[in-house]
């Protein structure tokens, strides 16, 4: 009788031992195969460029396409001391959903807007942009003081951009990674309404080439 | 009893291998989030989008916990305006972050995180642009161990090295900052005027300062 009890007790420890073996491995297997979400890739709809680069360009509906106050954007709450509505010290900030050519929304930007000083300490304007396309990466550019193939605003080639309205790609990650090239931003304001609401678009077009020689 | 005995025993190793896993040693290791000499404390002003809750991180509400950006393809993103402030409270610049989902999250590693980008502008000095990672394994390990009480006074260091290992940091700037570079660390803690939303803490460290 006593032997049984012991072959019994040793038979449901082993199961137990299996068993608990079993819920260790189930769970780290349920642990490695989670299915953590993510961002579905976004197909780029680039054309082919003369010099073997390439244009993508994404268009930004106003005022359908800006987030948050539909007016001005945010800026930091006055009065401050360290900002100002105008002046040398404003600083203006917006968001923005992205579409492709084709008007699908394929990601998010935004856009900095205010004053710094250029090599001589004059105050010029600077813009800067970030466009993040879920699944392929971001791109940050920026025109005004900033520096383009290593040398300040008087950069030569712009892949064929006007000097006026655009700057160099300052980095890019995922897909846009080890690219170089230029921005080109395009405002086209059909009306104002009574509001100060502005209607129209904002086209921002880039023009990239690997980085390497 | 074999099968209580069965069922028991797949419980205990569940429920030990969870707590494994949550207190991950290989978890993805973090920068230091450490206040350095150019420290800012942040608050959201503005934000849309995807809050990266959690349970949304996750995939397990419906709910994001934020508000829809119309279209799936920015499902996983969100955009906010940020004000940063000085160590004495003195607001000092204003930034701008994109944020989506990163590709290759995995609970295994104890990795789940954000591919982070901000751009700060200092009034009459420049900006500059920064690219990152934040693990957010830390924020749903204490949401998931949550059911055990609130933890009070949370502060998450969540820059990290990036899954695909992908260059992060200062990438650039105009202005007085014009060709910058360096590095930057971060601290999240959960915002009290805006429940579900974070406030933080932003290091820089450039080589010339």
């Amino acid at each position: 009788m006593d032997g049984l009890l012991r072959a019994g007790n040793s038979l449901l420890i082993r199961f137990f031992l299996a068993s608990f073996a079993a819920g260790v491995l189930l769970t780290l297997l349920a642990a490695r195969f989670y299915p953590v979400p993510e961002p579905e890739k976004v197909y780029s709809l680039a054309s082919a460029l003369a010099n073997g680069g390439r244009e993508e360009v994404y268009i930004i509906r106003l005022p359908d396409d800006r987030l948050g106050n539909p007016r001005a954007a945010s800026t930091a709450p006055y009065p401050q001391q360290a900002f100002s509505a105008t002046g040398t010290e404003r600083v203006l900030a917006e968001l923005f959903r992205v579409r492709n050519r084709e008007g699908e929304i394929v990601g998010l930007a935004s856009r900095m807007n205010g004053k710094a000083p250029d090599d001589l300490g004059m105050q010029e304007a600077v813009t800067d942009w970030m466009l993040l396309i879920p699944g392929r990466g971001a791109l940050m550019m920026s025109r005004g003081t900033v520096e383009a193939g290593g040398e300040r605003e008087f950069f030569v080639d712009r892949m064929g951009f006007s000097f006026a309205n655009s700057g160099p790609i300052i980095s890019g990650t995922g897909d846009f990674e080890g690219l170089s090239g230029f921005y080109q931003e395009e405002t086209e304001i059909e009306k104002v309404d009574a509001n100060g609401q502005a209607f129209g678009s904002v086209k921002l077009s880039t023009r990239m080439k690997s980085a390497a020689p | 009893m074999k099968r209580l005995v069965i069922i028991s025993g797949l419980l205990s190793g569940m429920f030990v291998t969870l707590v494994f896993l949550l207190n991950n040693p290989v978890s993805s290791a973090g920068l230091s989030g450490a206040a350095g000499k150019n420290a800012y404390y942040w608050n959201v002003l503005e934000f849309a989008g995807n809050n990266f809750s959690p349970a949304g991180l996750l995939g397990l509400r419906g709910d994001n916990g934020g508000s829809s950006l119309g279209a799936e393809e920015v499902a996983l993103a969100n955009a906010s305006i940020l004000l940063l402030q000085d160590s004495s409270g003195q607001p000092v610049a204003i930034a701008t972050r994109l944020s989506s989902v990163s590709k290759g999250g995995d609970i295994f590693s104890g990795n789940v995180g954000t591919e982070t980008y901000t751009n700060i502008f200092w009034p009459n000095r420049g900006s500059v642009f920064m690219q990152g990672y934040e693990n957010r394994w830390p924020l749903i390990r204490d949401d998931l161990l949550s059911v055990f009480g609130p933890s009070e006074d949370a502060e998450y260091a969540v820059s990290a090295a990036a899954n695909d290992r992908a260059d992060t940091g200062i990438v650039g700037g105009s202005g007085q900052l014009v060709g910058v570079g360096g590095s930057y660390s971060e601290t999240l803690r959960p915002d009290p005027d805006k429940p579900g939303h974070y406030a933080g803490m932003i290091s820089l460290i450039t080589p010339t300062e």
